[in-house]
């Protein structure tokens, strides 16, 4: 008998995450001023979900030899890549929780639409994450791709957010088109939506409906579709054009949760379905064509996106080129088919982005006025704290050794090395010393300029506080210690080996 | 195809129309003679027999009137406006059941148009494609009260909508079919030989839910807001005259005629009534005195109620009617559970 | 607490119709019954034509005698000031966009209500869900003024 699965316990953090923003949501209705409470009712959900996400942890891992756990006809799948970017969505909508307080008690706004919105992007992010079928990441991405415009928006009277919404809006439903439109060509070709489905279809070379041999075309124009879109979602060389002007536009706190959360969630559902279903094990072939193509487009988004952030002057741009860089690096992960560097690479470019945005929150003053590094001369001495916690980020996204950075670099660089991708990595290299000089720009500016006196001394609140010391503790914990994460992630490596 | 099947079609297509266009000729004299009586005076009675040729002579003068169409107007949207407004109106007949299968001339016959298995969603669409035709007139008119009468009768029409299929929800519940003639099926027969199994009875909340929101969605009286004459002057019309004008009027009634049936197939049990299983030629008499009786309370409420101001509308709309819609789905589902 | 444990919950069997077969249709049940929606065609046809007819009888009939004051826009008796179309309260968006989720709801509602005999008690709590979050919204527009027109 066909069976719906209706398996609530594996999207359990879902429904905690979804049932949390409702309650955000109402609470807001209810109370004005409501900024502080709002935190504390998002950080037990996340946190909630965080326990029970765990929990799937233990019995992802208990039930490793029978495969992963699926759930809803399929449309749900639980491994060990989709929890452990799950992990990542939760901490990076934690401390975008708490990094956001200060500047939503700046606006005059409804802080509950803020703290309800990010909860809903998390959770599309993680149904894109743990998605089985084409269809639920497309729905995941809808939830958290739509939440993501509002937020860039989230300044309403402000010119800059408001372009950065509407671009973000635009190219993001273009970008969506081209993936819709690679799923039904995938679809066409295969028969089905089901990503376990494709893969046996490809790996039999016959539709899965219709029993007959595939039109390879259509799978083909399919998977360079899927490729574009999700170039445009996590901002590879030729797609990156609007990444620099959104970033730059939104509210600070914004920026950080878009380079980091939507981005990563991209990349769990790229790896999904290239890495996973286009695997060299099922086609040869196809196998081979994407990988080559990715290694056009890895290379092309390291350059381009390292050279142009030396030309830039102002510090949110600066930063949303060094994440196109960045995404660069982590698609080498691609290519030797390993998630697990990937996803640890994720989540140390999430916590130093994060940290980094955070720092420039601060910098940048009531309604992020100063974000060109000129007004920033002479602030080191001012604030210390905060430049020298920028440098150590700054200095992670360089890849120096003893930050998280480094060790997310040095992982991808390995396994791509071992593979035999001695070009590319030669390439990755490179870049990484390019970086550093627009990288240590911002010191430059802020220590050995003549200082400029109107400047006020920043201020900052506790949670932005809090924000930017777990970051520098992730940073540092992610640098010195990886190999209690790594190993548990290197546990989880039979997933790959169905 | 079976050519019996297409001449059956047409001649049951000729004779439903033609009955239906002089319904609506005389129900527009009902009204004014039952208005007249509750305002204690006659109406139209020189016309004829007690004023039965009025329609005629109405229909007459219509032809004869001449036609403005104003300088600044939308000149295409201006003329398409009314066609727009009657067309879905007068289409919607084609899938109303107003009987059971007969056995006339050697033939099973449907006493129906066309029977098709979503009639209640041909209806719900054609339906909701009234309001463009509202639209159109109000904006091509290039008169204040025209946009003004337009825009509110869309956002009041659009509100309503809501509640109304909300409504309907409940009897799919209960007959699990979009097939009015299913729906009719299901409401056959009677409990304990006195009350009629009609969904009325079940279903008094949707009953009620449905006969405001249809009132609201034909814009009749307490819900005339877009052609209040009072502060509009006939909102949406305004400028129309002649020809134009009688496609409008033609329209209201028979979207009021449609929305009668619906009421009668929904809750009133359709066709059904005494004897009708054993004459099925019945059928049709119920169906029509059904329908009667909703029009005569339409009329009844016109010549009655005093009209609602538009703050109280919305707000009846959206702060009632639908909170109240939504909870009636879920009553209806949860007591279907316990009942079958 | 039965949905939050590892069950397996059958598809519904393919709906079967209590209605008893139609013998009416006994010439149409071989073929497509797309034709079934022939007449509503061949009627949409009539109902255009109708009033294209009317209105063209009506050209030939009438007379037309145009002044400038006749074609202007009826404003009371005063000369029309400004144009029509100008811009016209927000609210009117607010209510369309409202209009267009709630109608998306009920569009999700109609085949939910056809297969609720089969859904049974799983298809109740999934519509109190459902409704649930609908209501939440519902009310969070109804808390920040959407509704409100005064």
């Amino acid at each position: 008998m066909q069976s719906l699965n209706l398996n609530y316990y594996y999207v359990l953090p879902h429904i905690i995450l979804s049932i949390t923003g409702i309650m955000s949501l109402l609470f807001g209705a209810f109370n004005k001023q409501a900024h502080r409470d709002l935190v504390f009712i998002n950080s037990a959900g996340l946190i909630t979900a965080g326990v029970s996400t765990y929990r799937l942890w233990n019995l992802v891992s208990s039930n490793a030899k029978d495969g992963p756990l699926t759930a809803f006809s399929g449309m749900v799948v639980l491994d060990h890549m989709s929890l452990a970017f799950i992990f990542i969505f939760l901490i990076v909508a934690f401390l975008s929780t708490l990094l956001s307080l200060n500047f939503l008690e700046d606006e005059d706004q409804s802080p509950e639409e803020f703290n309800s919105l990010l909860l809903f992007a998390t959770v599309g992010m993680m149904l894109m994450a743990s998605a089985g079928d084409m269809v639920m990441v497309f729905l995941g991405l809808e939830i958290a791709s739509i939440a993501t415009y509002v937020l860039a928006g989230y300044r309403k009277t402000d010119l800059r957010s408001n372009e950065s919404a509407l671009k973000y809006f635009i190219l993001g439903s273009f970008s969506t088109a081209f993936l819709l439109y690679g799923m039904a060509l995938v679809y066409g070709a295969t028969g089905s939506t089901n990503l376990e489905t494709i893969s046996n279809a490809i790996k039999s070379g016959n539709n899965a409906i219709t029993a007959q041999p595939m039109v390879m075309e259509l799978l083909y124009v399919g998977a360079g579709m899927l490729l574009v879109g999700f170039g445009f979602k996590i901002s590879t060389a030729p797609f990156h054009v609007w990444t620099p002007d959104v970033y730059q536009g939104a509210p600070t706190s914004v920026t950080a949760f878009m380079a980091t959360g939507p981005k990563a969630a991209a990349f769990v559902a790229f790896l999904r379905i290239f890495v996973f279903t286009f695997a060299a094990s099922y086609s040869f072939q196809l196998h081979t064509t994407w990988v080559n193509l990715l290694q056009v487009l890895a290379i092309l988004t390291m350059i381009i996106g390292n050279i142009v952030a030396l030309s830039q002057t102002d510090i949110k741009r600066v930063l949303a080129y060094s994440s196109i860089a960045h995404a660069g690096y982590a698609l080498i992960g691609f290519l030797a088919d390993d998630w697990i560097s990937v996803a640890f690479y994720m989540l140390t470019y999430s916590i130093m982005n994060i940290g980094a945005f955070a720092v420039v929150s601060v910098m940048a003053g009531k309604g992020d006025e100063k974000t060109e590094l000129e007004n920033w001369a002479g602030m080191g001495f001012k604030s210390l704290g905060l430049s020298i916690a920028l440098l150590v980020f700054m200095l992670s996204m360089a890849g120096m050794p003893l930050t998280g950075g480094f060790m997310g670099k040095f992982f991808i660089f390995k396994t791509a090395w071992d593979k035999g991708f001695h070009i590319i990595v030669i390439v990755a290299v490179l870049n990484s010393a390019i970086s550093v000089y627009y990288y240590l720009r911002p010191m430059v500016m802020l220590f050995f300029r003549d200082e400029n006196e109107t400047n006020p001394t920043p201020l900052m609140s506790w949670t932005t506080y809090v924000t930017i010391l777990l970051a520098l503790a992730g940073t540092f914990y992610l640098g010195i210690m990886p190999g209690r994460l790594f190993s548990l992630l290197e546990v989880a490596k039979d997933v790959l080996v169905k | 195809m079976d050519i019996y099947k297409l001449i059956e079609w047409v001649v049951k297509i000729g004779i439903v129309f033609l009955i239906f266009m002089h319904a609506l000729a005389y129900i527009v004299l009902l009204e004014r003679r039952l208005l007249g009586f509750i305002q204690m005076r006659l109406g139209p009675n020189r016309v004829g027999p007690f004023g039965l040729l009025q329609p005629l002579a109405d229909g007459i003068k219509f032809f004869f009137k001449e036609e403005i169409i104003p300088r600044d107007a939308d000149r295409t949207l201006y003329i398409i406006a009314p066609v727009v407004a009657l067309v879905p109106a007068l289409t919607t007949i084609a899938v109303i059941p107003f009987g059971d299968t007969v056995n006339l001339f050697g033939r099973q016959i449907e006493l129906s148009i066309t029977r098709v298995d979503i009639s209640m969603l041909v209806i719900l669409a054609l339906t909701s494609m009234g309001v463009y035709g509202i639209v159109l007139a109000g904006w091509s008119s290039n008169n204040k009260y025209s946009l003004m009468g337009g825009l509110r009768s869309s956002a009041q029409m659009i509100s309503y909508e809501l509640s109304l299929s909300l409504a309907i929800v409940g009897v799919v519940i209960f007959s699990g079919s979009l097939d009015l003639v299913q729906i009719a099926k299901e409401q056959m027969g009677t409990w304990g030989g006195i009350i009629p199994k009609w969904n009325i009875f079940t279903q008094p909340i949707g009953f009620t839910l449905f006969l405001i929101s249809v009132i609201a969605e034909t814009n009749r009286v307490p819900f005339d807001l877009p052609e209040a004459e009072t502060e509009l002057v006939a909102g949406f019309h305004t400028e129309y005259s002649s020809m134009k004008f009688a496609i409008f009027f033609i329209a209201e009634y028979a979207n009021m005629v449609t929305a009668s049936a619906m009421a009668t197939l929904l809750f009133l049990g359709g066709w059904h009534g005494p004897y009708v299983e054993k004459f099925p030629l019945l059928g049709p008499v119920y169906f029509t005195m059904k329908i009667l009786f909703f029009l005569v309370l339409y009329i009844w409420l016109r010549g009655t109620l005093p009209r609602f101001r538009y703050d109280q509308l919305m707000k009846f709309g959206w702060k009632f009617m639908i909170p109240v819609a939504l909870a009636n789905v879920v009553l209806v589902a949860a007591l279907a559970l316990f009942l079958y | 607490m039965i949905f939050f444990l590892q069950e397996q919950i059958p598809l519904p069997n393919p709906p079967i119709s209590s209605a008893p077969p139609v013998q009416v249709n006994a010439i149409l049940t071989d073929i497509n019954p797309i034709v079934n929606y022939l007449p509503i065609l061949l009627l949409l046809i009539i109902a255009i034509s109708f009033p294209v007819v009317a209105l063209n009888i009506s050209s030939f009939l009438r007379r037309t005698v145009f002044d400038q004051a006749k074609l202007s826009a009826y404003e009371c008796g005063n000369d029309p000031v400004g144009d029509a179309r100008e811009r016209y309260s927000v609210r009117y968006y607010i209510i369309a966009m409202l209009f267009l989720i709630f109608d998306v709801e009920t569009v999700f509602l109609f085949p939910w209500a056809i297969i609720y005999d089969q859904l049974a008690i799983f298809g109740l709590i999934e519509i109190f869900i459902f409704i649930g979050i609908l209501i939440v919204g519902y009310y969070y527009a109804w808390r920040k003024g959407a509704l409100e027109w005064v």
